[in-house]
């Protein structure tokens, strides 16, 4: 019996100890491990292809007779045309075959041919994104040109380097690069001017209006111009026939450009995902209930705010830094990572400025609706970057719904340039006038809707949205 | 047959033996684990098999900063989560006729209660709303915190003793139904005499984001700052807060050397966060580090970060 009791107790010290011993040496981790975030990459898109994450910001088809074709982002020829575009670029660049050319080889090269296509990429597309190459590693690329004759093509990279590609067997290149619709243009270049005189005042058809608010807005409109044309002020002349300077090449749609007010619907978006995606680990993120209605989720260091009209920004202010010399391409790898990471990417989303500063670079990315930009405050996605990673981040897409009403023309855009004028007559008095862009946009004006403006950007005054019917600025 | 029975009866003594040394032997070991054990836990995980690097670092840290530990730490381990609070609501008439009742000791009326509004550069979070009722001024910040003041200042001569202040201090608290739950936390004496420390608590856990500062002068409340909350529960998700050890060296690495000889006079677990304009929030699990020069720092028991 005695010896039953004793064979149970050295079972249990034996068992004791070896519970014990484990207590003593794993208990607690070491004080350098601490509590280790688990570190959970819940991407809500595939990170981009790096040919993917920058794409032009127009394509120029240029027919013979000098015929100018403009394709924009979001339209489904864009698509077909860049595709193409890129598989013809990737597959036929070799980098042994490139010659280093000057800027007035490139001019001269682009006057001599008649057909070509012209990539713009506005922000630029960095040549390792192409190719692999070590011998030009930063040269970023403005246009990407094909010119063609019969027998031979050719293709010029031109950026911060101008790189020429003589290629052979032109017929391959009618297996799909050139477009199969037309969309002429104009272009109003810098060597030209736009000269608006009083007496071509822009005359409003009301009879293309069909809604009873908009013809009241008309009117406002014919009226304000009557008067101000029948005004005895000599500055007023003056300003009439002021020859406009055009800095840049504004590319103008020759057709009418038909759209209509749209309904927007805000982006569907897994928030607990996002805050994870930003804190890693939930528990580690505190919850703010706000008295506006907006949710704040904040670690101490960094802090996510998700207001209720969908917009959400975030901040992690350690993370700035002072000085950074992260390459473009590196950024732009790092941050296209990130948009997936922090939301993911739409349907017809693309990088629209890449700006660089001390502290890094900042990102912006807009929607595209059938070629034309979705604009607006607090539209589309902002974001700073560094080697540390991203210290800012805003985003706030919405996704066309439906459209209201029925479809009408723009005004001509030399009406909306005249109503800007007209509307900064004080301005223009003590100041030349000089555009720098113009072009076609849907303008958020409300969380849920979206009207068609012209965007007029006059140096020295910041972009003017002007309604699409009836140029009243929004 | 003998020999064969004084064999298996000395083959049961020698196994009866080897389990007898066994059990001994095993006893003393167990009793150094366990001893082992309680020894690491008393020191707050400063001493433990594979930390005696961490625990030299740490000494280190400390002699750099020119800070002496004087309190022993306490344990770590545990597994909590936020705490979800929301400010307290209240009307500034029923806090106003409260404290007339008992200052004035209902001797006289409430007198009338005259508006002061104050924005600073139009910013309506900034918006600041002073009350002037007979001798006494009660300002009310946006977030909800409150700055009794009365008019005329008493003496600052101090004569007594913290015990004393403390009881005089609590049997004023006493009246008030929005004071009456605060718990004493700690004393110190400013220029403007001394101030008693108080803090809420939740389960047990001490609530230093909502407090009260009491001014002393005498044995007499002179004024005070009222920041209080209405704890809700605990958030779902729990996690292992971070040893203190780790949360001091954290300390460590952000604090700013002072010419003065500096101690650490408490070192303590609770709940913190700045005070916010919002409907309902979440507070972090800290460590609170107490120095006897006066300055708190809050180390969040999550990440390990200052919380300022």
């Amino acid at each position: 019996m005695l010896e039953k009791v004793k064979s149970i107790l050295l079972i249990l010290l034996i068992m004791m100890s070896l519970v014990l011993t484990y207590t003593l040496w794993f208990g607690r981790p070491p004080l350098q491990e601490g509590v280790v975030p688990r570190y959970e990459y819940a991407y809500f898109t595939h990170p981009l292809l790096l040919s993917e994450i920058i794409q032009p910001s127009k394509i120029l088809f240029y027919e013979e007779e000098n015929v100018l074709h403009l394709y924009r982002r979001g339209d489904q020829e864009y698509v077909q045309l860049w595709d193409k575009g890129l598989d013809f670029l990737d597959k036929r660049l070799e980098m042994h075959n490139a010659k280093i050319i000057s800027k007035e080889d490139v001019d001269g090269l682009f006057e001599t041919f008649s057909s070509k296509i012209v990539y713009l990429f506005k922000p630029y597309f960095p040549l390792e994104y192409l190719m692999k190459t070590t011998m030009f590693p930063d040269l970023e690329i403005e246009r990407a040109i094909i010119l063609w004759e019969e027998e031979s093509v050719y293709v010029i990279l031109e950026g911060n380097g101008n790189l020429l590609f003589p290629l052979s067997r032109a017929e391959e290149l009618y297996a799909g690069i050139i477009p199969e619709g037309r969309n002429p243009h104009i272009l109003l270049s810098a060597s030209r001017t736009l000269r608006i005189p009083a007496e071509e005042e822009p005359h409003i058809p009301l009879e293309e209006s069909t809604d009873d608010k908009d013809i009241q807005d008309i009117q406002g409109i014919e009226e304000e111009i009557i008067v101000n044309g029948s005004e005895e002020d000599e500055n007023a002349k003056e300003l009439h026939n002021w020859e406009i300077e055009v800095s840049g090449d504004i590319f103008i749609q020759e057709a009418d450009i038909w759209a209509a007010e749209v309904i927007l619907k805000k982006e569907e978006i897994n928030y607990e995902q996002l805050v994870r995606a930003f804190f890693f680990d939930l528990s580690m993120a505190r919850r703010i209930e706000e008295r506006d209605g907006a949710l704040y989720f904040t670690n101490g260091e960094k802090g996510l705010r998700i207001y209720p009209s969908g917009l959400l920004e975030y901040a992690a202010p350690r993370l700035e830094r002072v000085f950074s010399n992260m390459s473009y391409g590196t950024a732009l790898q790092k941050g296209a990572e990130s948009q997936s990471l922090y939301g993911g990417w739409l349907p017809d989303m693309y990088l629209s400025e890449a700006i660089h500063f001390l502290g890094g670079y900042r990102f912006l990315w807009s929607t595209f609706h059938e070629g034309l930009p979705l604009e607006g405050e607090n539209t589309g996605s902002e974001m700073v970057i560094n080697e540390q990673g991203v210290s800012y981040y805003r985003r706030s897409f919405h996704i066309v719904s439906e459209e209201i009403y029925e479809r009408k023309p723009f005004r001509p855009y030399d009406e909306a340039i005249y109503r800007v004028l007209s509307l900064n007559r004080e301005y223009f008095i003590e100041h030349p006038p000089v555009l720098l862009s113009m072009e076609p946009v849907y303008y958020r004006k409300k969380t849920d809707q979206a009207v068609p403006a012209w965007a007029v950007h006059f140096e020295g005054l910041g972009i003017v949205y002007l309604h699409w019917i009836t140029l009243d600025p929004l | 047959m003998k020999a064969s029975e004084g064999g298996l009866g000395g083959e049961v003594m020698d196994l009866s033996k080897a389990k007898t040394l066994l059990i001994v032997t095993f006893l003393f070991l167990n009793i150094f684990l366990v001893s082992q054990i309680l020894l690491d836990e008393g020191r707050g995980n400063l001493a433990s098999f594979g930390r005696n690097e961490e625990m030299s670092r740490l000494e280190t840290a400390l002699q750099e900063a020119g800070i002496s530990l004087d309190v022993s730490l306490p344990r770590g381990g545990l597994r909590i989560a936020h705490l979800i609070v929301e400010p307290w609501r209240f009307q500034p008439e029923d806090i106003i006729y409260e404290l007339w009742s008992v200052l004035e000791k209902d001797e006289t009326e409430v007198p009338p209660i005259y508006e002061e509004y104050d924005s600073i550069a139009n910013d309506e979070n900034l918006r600041i709303v002073t009350y002037l009722f007979g001798d006494y001024t009660l300002v009310e910040r946006k977030e909800g915190s409150l700055n009794l003041r009365a008019l005329e200042e008493g003496s600052l001569l101090q004569t007594n003793s913290i015990e004393e202040l403390q009881n005089s201090a609590q049997k004023f608290l006493n009246d008030f139904s929005f004071l009456n739950n605060f718990i004493y936390d700690y004393a110190q004496i400013s220029q403007k005499g001394p101030i008693l420390n108080y803090r809420q608590e939740y389960e047990e856990f001490p609530l230093y984001a909502g407090y009260l500062q009491l001014y002393m002068h005498e044995l007499n409340p002179a004024g005070f700052y009222l920041y209080r909350l209405d704890p809700i529960g605990f958030a779902e998700q729990k996690r292992e807060i971070i040893p203190p050890s780790t949360a001091l060296v954290r300390f460590l690495e952000t604090y700013n050397k002072s010419n003065f000889k500096t101690s650490i006079i408490e070192f303590s677990l609770g709940y913190y966060s700045q005070e916010y304009d919002a409907e309902r929030w979440e507070i972090p699990p800290v460590w609170r580090i107490r120095l006897n020069n006066g300055e708190v720092y809050y180390v969040n028991a999550f990440t390990g970060n200052l919380e300022r």
